[in-house]
């Protein structure tokens, strides 16, 4: 267990040598110039979305017969571990052990009706609250504005760093990354391999202070040079719009170095150990689960290194083909059995015990979003555990398997980012827009408008405003 | 039961096909694109006149970072830093869509890294460093260090430097005696300056910010028009020969720069970008994974999806660069490139090893094999029931260019049929043939040509009958010049080879891929007068040199602000 402070800087990063010895070393953070933040909590939280597709296992009234519920508890209100266990033919009981800490949501349905592929259409939104710009939603189709987990590290990260954006999935399916998004028609694509993620946090050089003096000057001279091109090519009354947004963006990366600690904990031996082999295996698609839990060991080290304010792990691709692995049985793909077949469409032999497989598929997501939820609590504050500090978001971008519908999409957050929302509850939101909840989070965690007030405007201008008044404490 | 591993369409059942195809001609009546009207047709949809988005500045893929930087430090190998990289996301189906490519805060401090870690590498070795000096080294310390500038400026930066742009350079290059001290003056000079010029937007972007607007186009340097070259048919910068072409004044004419490309496609580069643009739009990257049930497939093995993807990769080499072919012969050449694995599929008479050896199809025992649409890569891996919709799917939107939309939400799943035995062909139809919702676009579009592939099952195996019914793979489609029927895999082919619409479909997407953008209604005269001549029989390599002459290779779209 380590001590996570409120922001103070004068401690040093321990990384964990090859014989286990701990090595002190500073932690290089680049800076841009502040941009000037509307007023908020002073110690602003975080957010985790950890994204499962294909929708859940819950009640469905299209097929003949109907599903039953096999997803959410019983019975609304206060939620207790024995409340939660007593429910054991649900999905979400597996996470019993952790009811006071979670919020479940029901009554919440995607924003924008868009013809076309369900899966697109679901995912663009999940976490921008925008359209697309195409007349019906394709695999290839983009939102119209920037998602929640780049707008909270656009205000909150202090570096000017991105979103740590994680998947675990095989790529190269019909959807590829499909969450985050920098601005309209930006999207982001999704880092699969751990090691990668855990090295861009962990890893530079062993320096003492004289020689992280030297490589500021040295960067700085170059990036005085580079910043007089960019601006005489940014200076050209020929530009288009989008070239000229193009070179913003880049402009606005170039940041110059200032030394910063930072402490955070470092991960066990066995871990790094895990997340090294994985590496050149990390996209297999029968180790889905395990990438999944090695991206999760790494987003608990940036939350808890302060490395990021904003984290998308995404399980899955557009439209999840996994073949998971449950008791000893390895599943068809689980895109085939959210479609109940044995195909991808809806034309195929029924597979059988489908909504049970779908079931066991919600629990696999379940026993993931527990990890995260585990890991952080790990780590303690003078206030309480570094899940209390944010909010851990896991959901869906379709509410269930044939019909794709995104009506009572399925939230499970888990955190009370330092009291703002309930916990040990499970509320109705009956029948909102997306956009509230993400506003709910987005002020959770401290964004606000330029006037202070909370956030109500996230997402499309067409939207109503407002938050979710069910999930404040 | 079959194992997919990709991520298809989710569901077949279209609820309109609107604004689509139509009866529309898209040559117009006479052959001629008509002025001014709205063409919706096989390869392009949009107003005449309408112009694609096109940027000043298409940064360089993480692959061709990759090889300008191996060029440029003159390193035996890639130095393989990408990799960790932040991911591009895919928008089309190549990797070099310029609208994909942005530099990010988070790529910014990638290229950063990467520039720094080169840059140390590079000046500490004196062999390194000696490989980047120009010949005529001036004895004059000043001199030397002005000389050094602008030969590896020119490099780095793909054109001459401006006096100015050299002072700078220089002055930068003179910091390095105070940023490392620890190293000799000229070695840290050269290390801060290598830092400068990988961190550069001029090495980043290949800028395209051009010399003289006319109309709706912004004529290109010959500097950039050196690098649209050597990034479309190399993947990397410019060689020195290039750019001395380029300096000279000697890249703007059609034929100037077809002599340039010549020479690059005869160079072993130029053969890897005819494997990747085909990789690329035929997706052989999903033949990766294959992974089918042994007991329903004897002959499957673990590797055959690599196999698959060598078959592809020797064919596709041989027509195009051996054998000089076209379109027609890549979709109906009567061979292919086999190990016994896979020969064991085909059934190939004759003796076979682990290495790959060109095989005949003999038109009497295996008449429905030839070209690439018979091969078992694309036949394996859209295989299954629904095989045929995807291979119908895949062929109208790759081949065929036809504009389908995207399917609806999937409908509730259909009940297995009970003790109807069936074959796919007849099931698919049962739910998406006449009468059926599905009737306007599965029926026109999808079904006909996925049905003519029902000869081959999952592994792309050739059968007669599947589950004790006969198959039926004959079919018929409405091109433009109006509904054709054909029996089968080979006839489809053989049908396409000679529709007007598959060939403008295939220069299309070779635009698409020299330009790095979408196509829009303005490129439709190239696309079409490229596509007359492959249709006329002219080889890929006629077509890519074609290409390079025209207006729009050695042009950029203007945009408005």
């Amino acid at each position: 267990m380590s001590k996570f402070g409120k922001r103070d800087f004068s401690r040093r990063l321990f990384l964990t040598g090859a014989a286990g010895v701990t090595v002190g070393l500073p932690f290089l953070e680049t800076f841009a110039p502040r941009s000037v933040r509307a007023a908020g909590p002073d110690d602003p939280g975080f957010v985790v979305f950890m994204r499962q597709g294909n929708g859940c296992s819950q009640a469905m009234q299209y097929s003949n017969p109907a599903e039953p519920e096999m997803f959410w508890p019983r019975n609304l209100g206060a939620l207790t571990a024995a409340s939660m266990a007593a429910d054991g033919d649900r999905a979400l009981s597996e996470l019993s052990a952790h009811a006071d800490k979670l919020l479940l949501v029901r009554g919440v349905r995607g924003a924008f009706s868009i013809g076309g592929c369900g899966h697109a259409r679901g995912a663009l939104q999940a976490l921008t609250a925008q359209p697309t710009g195409d007349a019906e939603a394709t695999n290839n189709s983009l939102a119209l504005g920037e998602s929640l987990d780049n707008r909270v590290a656009r205000e909150l990260n202090v570096d000017g760093r991105g979103p740590l954006t994680l998947a675990a999935m095989r790529p190269g399916g019909f959807l590829d990354s499909v969450l985050s998004y920098r601005g309209a028609n930006d999207r982001r694509g999704a880092q699969t391999n751990p090691k990668v993620a855990f090295d861009n946090i962990m890893g530079l050089v062993n320096l003492d202070e004289s020689q992280a003096s030297a490589i500021a000057a040295r960067r700085q001279s170059v990036n005085d040079l580079v910043r007089d091109q960019m601006q005489s090519l940014m200076g050209r009354s020929d530009l288009s719009t989008d070239d000229r947004n193009r070179l913003d963006l880049h402009f606005t990366s170039i940041r110059d170095l200032e030394i910063r600690l930072s402490e955070c904990s470092p991960l066990g031996a066995s871990t790094v150990d895990a997340i090294n082999a994985i590496d050149g295996n990390h996209q297999d698609g029968n180790r889905v689960v395990e990438a999944a839990e090695l991206h999760i060991e790494v987003i608990a080290l940036a939350l808890s290194c302060n490395y990021t304010k904003a984290v998308t792990l995404q399980v899955g691709t557009g439209n999840d083909s996994t073949r998971y692995w449950w008791q000893g049985e390895q599943f068809p793909s689980y895109h085939w059995i959210s479609h109940r077949i044995f195909a991808d469409g809806s034309e195929g032999d029924t597979i059988p015990d489908a909504q049970s497989k779908h079931n066991a598929v919600d629990r696999i997501h379940a026993r993931l979003f527990g990890r995260l939820i585990d890991r952080l609590s790990a780590y303690t504050t003078e206030t309480g555990t570094l899940l209390d500090k944010g909010v851990c978001v896991w959901m869906n971008d379709l509410s269930n398997g044939p019909p794709h519908s995104i009506s009572n999409l399925p939230y499970v957050v888990a955190g009370s980012a330092d009291g703002y929302l309930r916990t040990g509850a499970y509320v109705d939101a009956g029948d909102t827009p997306h956009n509230k909840l993400l506003n709910t989070l987005a002020t959770a965690v401290g964004l606000r408008k330029g006037n202070g007030d909370p956030v109500d405007d996230f997402g499309h201008s067409s939207l109503e405003r407002g938050l979710i008044d069910q999930m404040i404490a | 039961m079959q194992a997919h591993l990709w991520s298809i369409p989710s569901a077949l059942l279209l609820a309109s096909c609107s604004g689509v195809i139509g009866d529309a001609n898209p040559r117009g009546d006479d052959g001629v694109s008509v002025p001014g009207e709205p063409v919706c047709g096989r390869s392009v949809c949009g107003a005449t006149g309408e112009l694609a988005e096109a940027t000043a500045f298409p940064r360089l893929t993480h692959a061709q970072w990759e090889n300008s930087v191996r060029d440029l430090l003159r390193l035996d190998a890639a130095p393989n830093l990408s990799g960790a990289f932040e991911p591009d996301t895919t928008i089309s189906f190549f990797d070099n869509n310029s609208r994909a490519l942005r530099v990010s805060g988070d790529l910014w401090t990638n290229y950063q890294a990467a520039a720094e870690t080169l840059a140390e590498s590079v000046a500490s070795d004196a062999e390194a460093i000696s490989r980047l000096l120009p010949a005529d080294l001036p004895s004059d310390s000043n001199e030397r260090i002005r000389s050094l500038v602008s030969h590896i400026g020119r490099r780095a930066y793909r054109r001459t430097l401006s006096p100015d742009e050299v002072d700078v350079h220089v002055r930068l290059f003179e910091q390095g005696a105070t940023h490392f001290p620890e190293m000799n003056t000229f070695d840290g000079g050269v290390r801060m300056l290598l830092e400068g010029l990988l961190q550069s937007p001029y090495f980043v972007y290949r800028i395209e910010v051009g010399e003289a607007a006319a109309g709706g186009q912004i004529e290109l340097s010959d500097f950039e028009i050196a690098s649209r070259l050597s990034y479309m048919i190399w993947n990397t910068m410019p060689d020195d020969a290039l750019l001395d072409e380029a300096e000279r004044g000697a890249l703007s004419s059609a034929e100037q720069v077809a002599q340039q490309a010549t020479r690059l496609l005869d160079d072993p580069r130029g053969r890897a970008m005819v494997e990747r643009f085909h990789a690329q739009l035929f997706d052989w990257d999903l033949y990766r994974g294959l992974s089918k049930d042994s007991s329903e497939f004897p002959l499957y093995y673990p590797e055959v999806g690599n196999d698959m993807v060598e078959e592809a990769r020797r064919f596709v080499e041989h027509v195009v660069l051996a054998e000089d072919g076209n379109l027609a012969d890549l979709l109906t050449a009567p061979y292919t490139f086999a190990n016994d694995g896979l020969a064991d599929i085909y059934g190939l008479e004759g003796s076979f090893d682990a290495s790959f050896s060109q095989a005949s199809f003999d038109p009497t025992s295996q008449p429905q094999r030839g070209g690439m649409l018979t091969q078992l890569g694309f036949l394996a891996s859209h295989g299954g029931l629904t095989g045929s919709v995807h291979r119908g799917v895949f062929i109208n939107h790759r081949v065929l260019c036809s504009e389908l939309p995207p399917p609806p939400d999937a409908l509730p799943p259909i009940p297995a049929d009970d003790g109807m035995t069936l074959t796919s062909r007849e099931r698919i139809e049962l739910h998406t043939g006449p009468g059926t919702c599905g009737a306007s676009c599965h029926g026109s579009y999808i079904n006909p040509v996925g049905f003519a592939f029902e000869s081959f099952d999952g592994l792309g195996q050739f059968r007669t009958e599947e589950n004790g019914r006969p198959i039926d793979a004959a079919a018929a489609f409405e091109f433009a010049e109006g509904l054709m029927e054909f029996d089968g895999a080979m006839e489809f082919s053989d049908t396409i080879a000679e529709r007007v619409e598959t060939h403008d479909c295939y220069t299309k997407h070779w635009l698409e891929y020299a330009l790095g953008r979408d196509t829009a209604g303005a490129d439709l005269d190239v696309i079409q007068s490229l596509g007359d001549s492959s249709l006329e029989g002219a080889s890929v390599k006629d077509l890519i040199i074609d290409l390079v002459k025209s207006e729009s290779f050695r042009s950029r779209n203007a945009e408005g602000s």
